[in-house]
């Protein structure tokens, strides 16, 4: 690959490579300045790099037709090497652009400019994060409704080190909830049901886990009077379905 | 900074160009950072994060717009797509200095690193796509799969025969290998290098035909229900749920992109399988049908003691 990019030198001074920027002389992103090349079968490697017109130019010494000018960790500016009568300039920049540069999103992919797929999904909704430990599902009026909630453990053991907790994540139900039911991983004991939502529950499907998880479930002591009733009404969908 | 970050930074600055310019310049950042890395290695993995998009028919590449993913199960964490210029990064950075934002960044090897903004909120994740005037994206993966073409048989145009050279080579779909082939009288799939680049005829009913890898091996191994493995998550979610995927078998382009959003992750590479995260159930059911394949779910143990307790009847 290397020769690929090897200029094989000439009469005079070439920059080769680097992360060079359309529409500008010479013009290279910093961490991006090209490889210097040298004319060919000169002994002499020195040459000087000055910068912004200084008149104080630094010498360097190639030990082959090339010379890495990325190596010299170069900041931004106008540079100017010279060579003997050769001379050559080029300028690093930090970049040029805000967003992107001329013909942004002007090549598809199956239809598809980057992840950009029209589609008309819903918005989730932000839910209470699960206590460690804990095990919650969101439950519609229809048995079809059925929504796990989680935090994302395998994103934080990811970094290394375990940091991202999380106070709310995302759920992504396509109906209301009515009931959050939560209760510890590793227990067999009954899910706490917790009113999220008002509406009565509609069964004309099969009830599944919806009934299975209702029927495995308490209301919550600490929850308002007026929940019994709707709890009952579930309760009494979900023992109609099993 | 890795090579593919700055590939990333230039291609952000460029905006569009030839495969030659991208291929050259993937070439210096394998020189200056000694990977060693074909420009291929280094160009697609941008591709699959869905930065770039990579014509082949008209050997062309474009950056995408920068947008905001929201990707279903990942804890409200953002991660960022698209053009990533170096004012754009320094926008991220000011734009996630907030109390209800909390930025963070995966490596991903040669490859550009992960760049996330874990939110309080949908609406603080909003609110963060409005301040860096950009969009935000719900669910992508669950989008892009939708989009996938189907492989079809019936579409495919016709091509000359395949030239029998040294490098002639068929693929084998009992042992899911390349075996050198002196002639070309099976029915298959055949590749062969012609000028420094492979190309891939299939043969099949008397008739030969252009495909890329990913068609053809797609078509020869159609209906097989070993390629693709699907897992639950784990109960504590300390394992996401993972699309399992042997590493010879190439999808289409995007195929790939479409399981990569599920994370925002490439796919680890672990015992010649490529493994992708967090792909819901959903998202690889209807990839496999597209992909003319069926899927085969994992059960583990330890992911069944919980979901045992909530299975219906019908599952």
């Amino acid at each position: 690959m290397a020769a690929l990019l090897r200029s094989g030198g000439g009469a005079r001074l070439r920059l080769v490579g680097g992360l060079k920027l359309p529409h500008l002389h010479h013009a290279y992103l910093i961490g991006g300045a090209p490889f210097l090349a040298l004319p060919e079968g000169l002994e002499e490697g020195a040459f000087l790099l000055d910068k912004d017109e200084s008149n104080l130019p630094h010498t360097f010494v190639a030990t082959g037709t090339e010379f890495p000018l990325g190596a010299l960790k170069l900041d931004a500016g106008h540079y100017k090497i010279k060579y003997g009568p050769a001379r050559i300039d080029f300028d690093l920049v930090e970049g040029i652009v805000e967003t992107a540069g001329e013909g942004v999103g002007t090549v598809e992919t199956a239809g598809v400019v980057g992840m950009h797929a029209r589609a008309d999904f819903p918005r989730p909704l932000t839910e209470r994060a699960p206590e460690s430990g804990q095990f919650c599902v969101l439950l519609g009026p229809s048995p079809a409704d059925f929504e796990l909630v989680h935090t994302s453990q395998w994103l934080s053991d990811l970094l290394g080190d375990g940091c991202l907790s999380w106070t709310s994540v995302d759920a992504w139900p396509n109906f209301s909830p009515v009931w959050r039911l939560t209760r510890p991983l590793a227990s067999t004991s009954k899910f706490l049901a917790r009113r999220v939502g008002a509406e009565s529950p509609q069964v004309s499907t099969p009830g599944g886990r919806w009934a299975q998880v209702l029927m495995q479930a308490e209301l919550d002591p600490f929850s308002e009077t007026d929940d019994q009733s709707l709890w009952d009404d579930y309760q009494q969908a979900a023992k109609a379905l099993q | 900074m890795s090579s593919g970050d700055d590939l990333l930074m230039w291609a952000s600055e460029f905006g569009s160009g030839t495969w030659n310019q991208l291929r050259d310049t993937s070439a210096y950042l394998a020189r200056v950072h000694d990977t060693g890395d074909r420009p291929w290695y280094l160009a697609a993995p941008l591709s699959d994060l869905g930065h770039i998009d990579l014509s082949w028919s008209t050997e062309r590449w474009s950056v995408s717009n920068p947008a905001l993913v929201m990707a279903r199960g990942c804890g409200l964490c953002l991660y960022l797509v698209g053009a990533r210029p170096r004012r754009m990064l320094e926008r991220f950075q000011v734009a996630a200095d907030a109390q209800d934002v909390y930025p963070f960044e995966i490596p991903q090897g040669n490859a550009p690193a992960a760049l996330f903004a874990k939110c309080a909120s949908v609406d603080s994740a909003q609110a963060l796509a409005d301040r860096l005037g950009i969009p935000l994206l719900f669910d992508p993966s669950a989008a892009l799969v939708k989009r996938v073409p189907s492989i079809d048989p019936s579409g495919l145009e016709l091509g000359a025969p395949v030239p029998i050279e040294d490098t002639l080579e068929r693929f084998d779909p009992q042992s899911c290998r390349w075996r050198p082939a002196s002639d070309r009288d099976q029915p298959g799939l055949y590749r062969t290098d012609l000028y420094g680049r492979s190309i891939f005829r299939l043969y099949r009913g008397d008739q030969w035909y252009k495909v890329d890898q990913s068609t053809g091996q797609l078509l020869v191994l159609s209906d097989r229900s070993d390629l693709l493995r699907w897992s639950r998550p784990t109960a504590d979610w300390a394992t996401p749920s993972l699309l399992e995927v042997p590493s010879w078998l190439a999808l289409p382009q995007l195929a790939d992109r479409a399981l990569v959003a599920a994370s925002g992750l490439l796919p680890r590479r672990e015992r010649g399988r490529r493994i992708y995260r967090n792909v819901s159930r959903s998202v690889a059911t209807t990839l496999t049908e597209r992909l003319g394949l069926r899927l085969s779910v994992v059960s583990d143990s330890s992911v069944e003691l919980v979901h045992s307790s909530l299975r219906s009847n019908g599952g």
